[in-house]
This record gives C-alpha cells, structure tokens and sequence, in this order.
C-alpha cells in the first residue's frame, strides 16, 4: 500500500528563480495493494517526476512517501528496487546492451540481494532462464548467449518485463513502456503487461500516452496536469470512459484548449 | 643483429607489462566508463613504492604486493572523489595524478635508482636461465619474459573468474547502464569504487614490474602512459574486434604486444631521436583511431557503388 502525502518537487536551472520548473504541485495519492493505475496527462504534466519520486530517483522537497506504513522518503532507489521493479521507455535502458540476455536475467534474479562472489549464471540458472522465457514465446530462450544489443526494441522491452516481474515485486512501476514500439509491437508488450500484472497480482501504476490503453487497463485512472492530480476514476465509472471523454474533461478541468492529438503525445 | 635481438626480444617484455597496464586502463575506460588519468601518476608512484621497499631489504614479491595494495588505496580514493564527492570523473583522475605529483617528487628526488646488489622479482629465474644458456642477454630475456607470462596469466585468469561473478556482473551493468543496475538494486557507486580499486592495482602491478625491470624511476616517468594504455586497448580492438570479455581481455594482450613492436620499429631507425618518442606515440594512437574508420568508409563507399551501380540518374 502505496501513500504519497503533499509531494512538492521543483526543478532549479539556474540562480534565475523564473527558470524554476514547479514539476509537482501537492501530490496526494493512495494506491491499494492490487490497483493497476494508469496515468495520462500532456507534457510536462509530471507524471514522469511523479514516477522517479515514487521508485526514488528523485527525492520530493516537500512531502512523504509510505510504503506498508513505513517511511521511505529518504530510502535511495537502489534499496526500493528490492520491493519496486521498474520499466522504461526506452528499450536500451532497461538491460545492459553488451552483455548477454543470460547475464541480464541473473542481475535480475538478483535483484534485492547484495552480488556476491559466486558465479553470475551456473548450470541450473540457465534451465530456469529457458523456462521463463518459454514463456514469451519470442524464441529468446535459444539466444540466452547473444548480447542484448543484437535483439529488437520490443524483444528488449519484452526482456525488460519479465525481469521486473521476477522476485515478487511489490510495485511494478511502468513508464510509458510501450511509446517507443511500433504500434503492433506495443500491443504485444501490452498484453504481456497485462498477462504479467494478473499473474503475479502484483500492484502496478502504468504511464501512458495511449488514452486507449490508459481506459482499457487497469482500475484506475488518473489524469494529470501541470504537476497536479485534476482527475480520478476507478472501477465501472472508468471502464464506461471513452477518449472523447477523456479530451472533454481535459479541456474542462485545465482550463486549456487541447485538441486530441495533443493529450496522446 | 643487434637490432634483430632486440626487436625479438623488447617489444614481448614490454607489451607484457603495458598489458598488464593496459588491462587496468581497459576496466577503468571500458568497463567503468571512466577516463582515468590518474594513471599517469599510479604508474611511477607504485614503482617507487616497489623500488624504495626493495632496497630496504624488502623481498621483491612482498615489494610488488605493497604496490598492489597502494594501488588499491589510490583507485578508491579516486572513486570516492566521484562518487561521493561528486567530482566529474575526469576531474578525479586529474586530481590524483596531480596530487601524487608531489609525492613522487619527494620520494624520488628526481631519479630513484634500484639497489642492484639486491633481487628483484625476476633475478631467481634470470640466474638460472644465465647459466643454463650462458648467456647473458639470453638469460634476462627468458627469465624475466617467464615471469611477466605468470604475472600476466594470473591476473588474466583472475579477471576473466572476477568479471563472471554476481559482483563483477554488477559492476561492469554499473559501468555501462546506471539507471537500470541502480532498478535492479545494485549500489553503483560501491560498484564503480571496487572497479577503480582493481583498475589501479592493476596500473600498481605494472609499474612494479616496470620499475623492476628498468631498474629505475624518474620524475617523467608515466608522463603519457594514458596515451600507451589506450592506443594498446584501441590496438587490441582493431586487431580482434572482440565481442565477449574474454576476447577483450585477449585483444588488450595483443595490443600490448603490437604496440611495442610498432614503436621498437621505429626507435630502432638508425639515428631516431628520442626525444621524439611522445610525438610518435602520439602520432600512432591517432593512426590506431583513424585507420579503422577509414577502412570502414572505403568498404562502405565500395558496396555503394554496387549498389547503385544500376540506378540512372536521369
């Protein structure tokens, strides 16, 4: 159970306070174990920095993060990764491009553990890895050896996924995963997204620029503007929703004029 | 004759030392991602170390191990800089070689020479190839080559075990992708200071050896090593193209030797100055850059012209 109590974030160019950047304006958000959140919102809404302070690569100025009632403001990314997974939007970041698919998995088999001295990957450790990848039925499972930067964007998204299901993550943290796919691609990506989420149960808040998928995943949505919350849906209200819905509450609650495009970019 | 001794013999000794250093440069460049030039510095700084124990009555493997160890000590200095006090790195390693700058000069005064009544690490085994082959050129030459291949082949094995390991796969992710080896809850910071730490005990080893074999340190000594250890790494990739880290480790080997037999070329040209040798080491590490670059352009421009070799233009 995730609570986000009156997160305040800015970011400061320079000594020129006009330059400051109020990226998010008094977050309050609770997120219950199970909610498979999706959020839109135009750019620069701060959906991104409201991500990176959840999984801690940025810390608030103002404001706290619980997690299970427990305080992890101060907590560094790098220790949250052992209950938070992370995917991002591009494809290169999510795995390390010379090393092989096999090296990547045991990183993330890892995950949450100190790395000691013992042999990255054994005998043992590559049937499991066949068997996890069985399961995205894209072959990898015979190219465990080649290096990441040899297989295709959605194939390193697929990998990126499946490492971030692996350990029982608590919060499975997506951000806009999907935007740098060609369109059949990201439908593939999506459906594994969402084989994943119901397989694990795990907790899951999925930026998106697709105001489709935002309405057609998960149970809850949330909308976003200038570093503020300005709309929420869940359950049966959010399954109704439509995308003209969706502009019209945009336009409405803003105080903007935005034509559809622009809310998908 | 002479020249052919020579050239058979200088570049193997000496690509087997700049290997070792070179496999240092390749962990701190390569597989951290760092320019490191506090390189320059470590090099003679660890000689000194080396030479200074010696001469107190130190065994030579002892003297080495406490240059191992200094190395270290300085490596994670280096990287405490930029991890925690968030120096850029490049600004790092200049510290440091600045910094020991002072140190080298103090403890050298200029020029420290090796006591020659007393053993380095390779008199036991050039002693004895001496007498077995009677001679003494001969005798230095298998002895010490036989020494640096040990020293090179453990540390080679070592690495290729180190960088197999849940750590070193730890490290080398923390080297190459940041983001993604701090989502997978690897401290990357602790990671890049156990890198440099081995990456400067490597750079210590070499200038123990290189301080053993010289039998010597002077004030410019390591002046312009970054520039060998690179061109070697840069060597080893052109000749290997190597894709996995044991290949890497294997090309910067290579690359050692080849260097050394590029510049023994050279310098054994009748009447070289050298006071020339920067400029030509300087000179080749731009040729080990440009040349592949330039093959690549003339095969691409080559399958061009095939292809459009039917295309009109009207």
């Amino acid at each position: 159970m995730l609570k986000l109590n009156n997160i305040h974030k800015t970011f400061v160019l320079d000594n020129n306070p006009a330059n400051d950047r109020y990226a998010l304006k008094g977050i309050n958000l609770e997120i219950n174990d199970g909610d498979f959140v999706t959020i839109i919102g135009s750019n620069g809404s701060g959906k991104s920095t409201l991500l990176n302070i959840i999984a801690g690569t940025i810390s608030p100025d103002i404001g706290t993060i619980a997690f299970d009632d427990k305080d992890i403001t101060k907590l560094k990314d790098n220790k949250r990764a052992k209950m938070f997974s992370r995917v991002f939007q591009d494809p290169k970041q999510g795995s390390v491009s010379n090393m092989s698919l096999s090296q990547n998995l045991a990183l993330a088999f890892n995950r949450g553990h100190f790395p000691s001295l013992k042999w990255s990957v054994k005998k043992k450790d590559i049937e499991a890895q066949k068997e996890l990848l069985k399961v995205l039925d894209l072959g990898l499972e015979n190219r465990l050896e080649e290096r990441m930067s040899s297989f295709s964007g959605g194939e390193r998204q697929s990998v990126t996924l499946l490492m971030a299901s692996l350990n029982d993550p608590k919060l499975l943290l997506l951000d806009e995963h999907t935007a740098a796919l060609d369109p059949k691609t990201a439908r593939k990506v999506m459906h594994l997204t969402k084989d994943i989420v119901n397989d694990k149960k795990v907790t899951t808040i999925m930026i998106t620029h697709n105001m489709k998928d935002a309405i057609k995943y998960g149970n809850r949505l949330l909308m976003m503007d200038e570093g503020q919350i300005i709309f929420e849906c869940s359950g049966e209200e959010k399954s109704k929703l439509t995308t003209q819905d969706l502009i019209d509450k945009f336009n409405h609650l803003a105080d903007k004029e935005v034509s559809d495009t622009m809310i998908l970019s | 004759m002479d020249i052919l001794r020579y050239l058979l013999t200088n570049p193997l000794e000496l690509g087997l030392i700049w290997a070792i250093f070179g496999l240092g440069v390749f962990i701190s460049y390569r597989v951290l991602d760092i320019a490191d030039l506090s390189v320059e510095s470590v090099l003679p700084f660890s000689a000194i170390v080396t030479i200074l124990a010696i001469n107190m009555g130190i065994h030579p493997i002892l003297a080495m191990v406490l240059s191992a160890v200094s190395g270290i000590f300085l490596g994670v200095i280096t990287a405490c800089l930029s991890t925690i006090l968030k120096l850029p790195p490049l600004l790092s390693g200049i510290v440091m070689m600045t910094a020991l700058i002072s140190f080298i000069t103090v403890l050298s005064n200029g020029n420290l020479v090796l006591d020659l009544s007393k053993s380095t690490i390779f008199t036991s085994t050039t002693n004895l190839f001496k007498d077995w082959t009677n001679s003494t050129f001969w005798g230095n030459f298998i002895g010490i080559t036989l020494i640096l291949l040990l020293t090179l082949t453990i540390i080679c094995g070592l690495m290729y075990w180190f960088f197999g390991t849940k750590l070193g796969v730890a490290i080398r992710a923390s080297g190459q992708n940041k983001t993604f080896a701090r989502s997978q809850g690897i401290n990357v910071n602790l990671m890049t200071i156990i890198g440099m730490a081995i990456a400067s005990c490597l750079i210590a080893i070499a200038g123990s050896l290189l301080g053993q074999f010289n039998g010597s340190v002077a004030s410019t000594t390591g002046k312009g090593s970054i520039v060998i250890g690179l061109a070697v790494v840069f060597l080893g990739e052109v000749f290997f193209n190597p894709k996995t880290f044991k290949t890497n480790i294997i090309a910067v080997v290579v690359g050692g030797y080849v260097y050394w037999l590029v510049m023994a070329l050279i310098l054994s040209i009748k009447g070289f100055n050298t006071s020339y040798t920067y400029l030509v080491q300087a000179c080749l590490i731009v040729l080990v850059m440009v040349i592949p670059e330039l093959i690549s352009y003339i095969r691409q421009k080559n399958s061009q012209k095939r292809r459009y070799q039917n295309a009109q233009i009207k």
